[in-house]
C-alpha cells in the first residue's frame, strides 16, 4: 500500500508546479506538456495554476469577448434564477452570506451571457453546476472565455433543443462496460435499469456528485484536457468498481438504480485510480471502435421501448447522426444512407463546429492522451483502494 | 424512519413505487425527503435527472416499502428522461407550489404525459400536493380552484408545507393514503373513505393548519 509522508507529496507537488510553470513559459507554450500535466496525477495541483494552464486547455488564450448586454431579459432567466437560488449547497461553507450572494449574482450573469452569445445553446439544469465550478476555481472574467468555449463544445450536445443526443451519448456506457465485465452488462441488461442513472455525472461532469470543490476541479482537469466523450468512460469505471455491489442481491430495476446512483456519490471515490482506468480504456476502446456497439444498445431500447415519442426521434435523428456530429466516425466509413430535412438543415453549421471541435478538443485530447498516456499512469498496485 | 435508501431485503415486503411529478422548483426533493428522513434538507438544490428515496411503513401489521422517484422539474427533462420512469409506477403525486400559479397552470400537461406514458393508468392512484402553504402572505391558488381542478381529474387533494415541522403529520397522512390505497388495491375515493368527500379530506389538513397558527419561524 501507498503511505507517502505529507512532506514527500509536498516535495512532489513543488517540483511538479515549478514544471508546469517552466512549460508555461515555454515560447510557443507547451501545450501537449500541459494536457500531460493536467491528467497526471493530482492534476494542475492549486487554482493559481489553472487560472494559467485552463485557457490553454481550451484554446482561449488572448482571445476577448465583448459581455452581452441585457443578459437578464434572455428567455431561459427565470429557470436559472430558480436554480442559481438553489446553489448554496455548492459554495464552501464558510463564506458569508453577502459574499454568496455575489457569487451568485455572478453565476447568474455568467450563465445568461453565455446563453445571449449563442442563441443556438438551449440551458439545461446542471449547466449551472458546471459553471459554479468555473466561477469559484477562476472567477468571474476569465470563467465567461472558458465556459463559452466549453459549451460551443465539450457540452454542445447537451444544449441541444432535446436531450436525444445526450440519451445516445449515455449509451456509449454499455459497450464500455462490456468489453470489462460483459457478466455486469448482462446483469444491468436484465434488470432494465437503463443508463439514466449516469446522466447527473454526464452533464455536471460530475459536480452535482462529488462533495469536495477540490475533488471537482482535479476532475475538471483532466475532462479539460480529454475527448467530450471521457466523462462517460469515467462513469464506466465507477461502476466497474462498485460491479460486486450492484450484482450481490435481487437483480431489480429499482434496486441496481439506487446502488448505481449513489456509487458516484461515496466519499471515498477513488479519483485518481478512476482516471487512470478511464484513460485506459479510452486508448484501449477508442470511441470509434465503440460507436457500431452503442447504436445498437440505442436500437435495442427502442424496440423495447413503450414510448411512442422515442420511436418518431428516432427517425428523425438516427444514431449515425449523433456520432457525425460527434465527429469520431472516419469520413469514409459514415453510413451512406438517409438525410433527413431536419439534418440538413442544421449540416452546415454543424461542418464548422466539427472543426473546429477536432482542433480544440477531439485532435489535441484524445490524440495526445492517446500517444503520450504511458510514461505518466501510475502503477496501479501502488494505488490504494478502499 | 427507516433511513434513505436503506435495506435491501425486499423479499418480506409490498413494493411500491412512487413518482414525484410537477414543475421546477414546487418542492417535490423536500416534500419526498421530509417523507422519507422526517427531516427538511439544510441546503435545496435543483435535482438533476431522478433521485431516489424511500421507506418502510408498518400498515396493520404489514411492512409496505414505498419507493419514491424524485424527478427534474425542467421540460427538458419531462419530455426526455422521466417518461422511462412512468413504467411500472403504482402511484403518481403531482406537485404544485401555491404561491407560484404557472406551477398550478402546468398540471394539465403533466397529467397528459402520465396518462400517456403510464400503462395501466386508470388502475394508478393519483394524488395532487399543493405545496408551500407556509408562505401565506404569496397564496396565489385558492384552495376551492385547486379542490375543483382536483375533483375533476378524480384526485385527492392535498395543501401542505414540507418546510413547517408542523406539517409532519398531514406529509405522513399524504404517503399513508398511498401506501392504504395501494395495499388495499380498492378504488380510493369511494372504498377507502367511505363518508368522507375530498373536501372532508382536505379540512382535516386544513385544521392541522389551524391549530398551528404559530408562524413558522423558516
Amino acid at each position: 500500500k501507498l503511505t507517502m509522508s505529507k512532506n514527500a507529496v509536498k516535495s512532489r507537488h513543488r517540483s511538479k508546479e515549478a514544471a508546469i510553470l517552466k512549460a508555461l513559459c515555454k515560447v510557443p507554450v507547451d501545450v501537449v506538456q500541459l494536457r500531460k500535466f493536467a491528467i497526471a496525477p493530482d492534476g494542475l495541483l492549486n487554482n493559481d495554476i489553472r487560472r494559467q494552464v485552463w485557457p490553454y486547455l481550451l484554446n482561449t488564450v488572448r482571445q476577448e469577448l465583448d459581455k452581452p448586454q441585457n443578459v437578464r431579459s434572455h428567455r431561459e432567466c427565470q429557470q436559472v434564477l430558480l436554480d442559481v437560488n438553489r446553489s448554496g449547497k455548492r459554495f464552501p461553507p464558510d463564506l458569508p452570506e453577502d459574499r454568496i450572494t455575489e457569487l451568485q449574482d455572478q453565476l447568474t450573469d455568467l450563465i445568461l451571457s453565455v446563453l445571449t452569445l449563442h442563441p443556438e445553446l438551449n440551458y439545461y439544469q446542471g449547466y449551472h453546476d458546471i459553471c459554479i465550478t468555473f466561477l469559484l476555481a477562476c472567477g468571474p472574467d476569465l470563467s465567461l472565455l472558458l465556459v463559452d468555449r466549453l459549451s460551443t463544445h465539450h457540452l454542445r450536445d447537451f444544449m441541444d433543443p432535446t436531450m436525444n443526443s445526450t440519451t445516445h451519448i449515455l449509451n456509449y456506457l454499455i459497450p464500455i462496460l462490456n468489453k470489462s465485465n460483459p457478466e455486469l452488462v448482462e446483469y444491468i441488461a436484465k434488470s432494465e435499469v437503463g443508463t439514466t442513472f449516469a446522466i447527473s455525472w454526464l452533464i455536471t461532469w460530475y459536480s452535482y456528485v462529488l462533495r469536495n470543490q477540490s475533488d471537482i476541479e482535479r476532475l475538471y482537469d483532466f475532462f479539460l484536457s480529454c475527448n467530450p466523450l471521457m466523462p462517460i468512460y469515467f462513469a464506466a469505471q465507477i461502476v466497474l468498481l462498485n460491479s460486486s455491489q450492484i450484482m450481490t442481491g435481487e437483480c431489480e430495476m429499482s434496486r441496481v438504480y439506487q446502488v448505481l446512483l449513489q456509487s458516484a456519490r461515496q466519499p471515498t471515490l477513488p479519483l485518481e485510480y478512476l482516471i487512470s482506468k478511464s484513460s485506459d480504456s479510452f486508448i484501449l476502446f477508442p470511441p470509434s471502435s465503440l460507436a457500431r456497439e452503442a447504436a445498437q444498445y440505442y436500437k435495442n431500447n427502442l424496440a423495447v421501448s413503450t414510448f411512442c415519442d422515442y420511436a418518431l426521434v428516432a427517425r428523425h435523428e438516427t444514431p449515425d447522426v449523433v456520432l457525425r456530429r460527434r465527429g469520431i466516425y472516419p469520413d469514409d466509413k459514415l453510413p451512406k444512407k438517409q438525410e433527413a430535412p431536419v439534418v440538413s438543415l442544421k449540416q452546415s453549421y454543424w461542418n464548422a463546429s466539427r472543426t473546429a471541435a477536432l482542433a480544440v478538443s477531439g485532435a489535441v485530447g484524445a490524440v495526445v492522451v492517446a500517444a503520450s498516456s504511458l510514461d505518466w499512469l501510475p502503477d496501479f498496485d501502488l494505488l490504494v483502494l478502499p | 424512519h427507516t433511513e434513505e435508501g436503506s435495506s435491501t431485503d425486499t423479499a418480506s415486503k409490498k413494493l411500491f413505487k412512487i413518482i414525484v411529478i410537477g414543475d421546477s422548483d414546487v418542492g417535490k426533493t423536500c416534500l419526498t425527503y421530509r417523507f422519507c428522513t422526517g427531516n427538511f434538507p439544510d441546503k435545496t438544490e435543483a435535482t438533476i435527472g431522478v433521485d431516489f428515496r424511500e421507506r418502510t411503513l408498518d400498515i396493520d401489521g404489514e411492512l409496505i416499502k414505498l419507493q419514491l422517484w424524485d424527478t427534474a422539474g425542467q421540460e427538458r427533462f419531462r419530455k426526455s428522461m422521466v417518461p422511462h420512469y412512468y413504467r411500472n409506477v403504482h402511484a403518481v403525486v403531482f406537485t404544485y407550489d401555491v404561491t407560484n400559479s404557472r406551477s398550478f397552470e402546468g398540471l394539465p400537461l403533466w397529467i397528459e404525459e402520465c396518462e400517456r406514458y403510464s400503462l395501466n393508468s386508470t388502475n394508478i392512484p393519483r394524488i395532487l400536493v399543493g405545496n408551500k402553504c407556509d408562505l401565506k402572505e404569496q397564496i396565489k391558488i385558492d384552495t376551492n380552484n385547486a379542490v375543483r381542478f382536483a375533483d375533476a381529474h378524480s384526485m385527492p387533494l392535498f395543501e401542505t408545507s414540507a418546510k413547517t415541522d408542523t406539517e409532519i403529520a398531514n406529509i405522513e397522512a399524504i404517503f399513508l393514503t398511498i401506501a392504504h390505497k395501494l395495499k388495499s388495491q380498492k378504488p380510493m375515493m369511494n372504498q377507502d373513505y367511505p363518508n368522507m368527500k375530498r373536501a372532508t379530506v382536505l379540512s382535516v389538513d386544513k385544521e392541522v393548519l389551524r391549530t398551528n397558527e404559530a408562524p413558522c419561524g423558516c
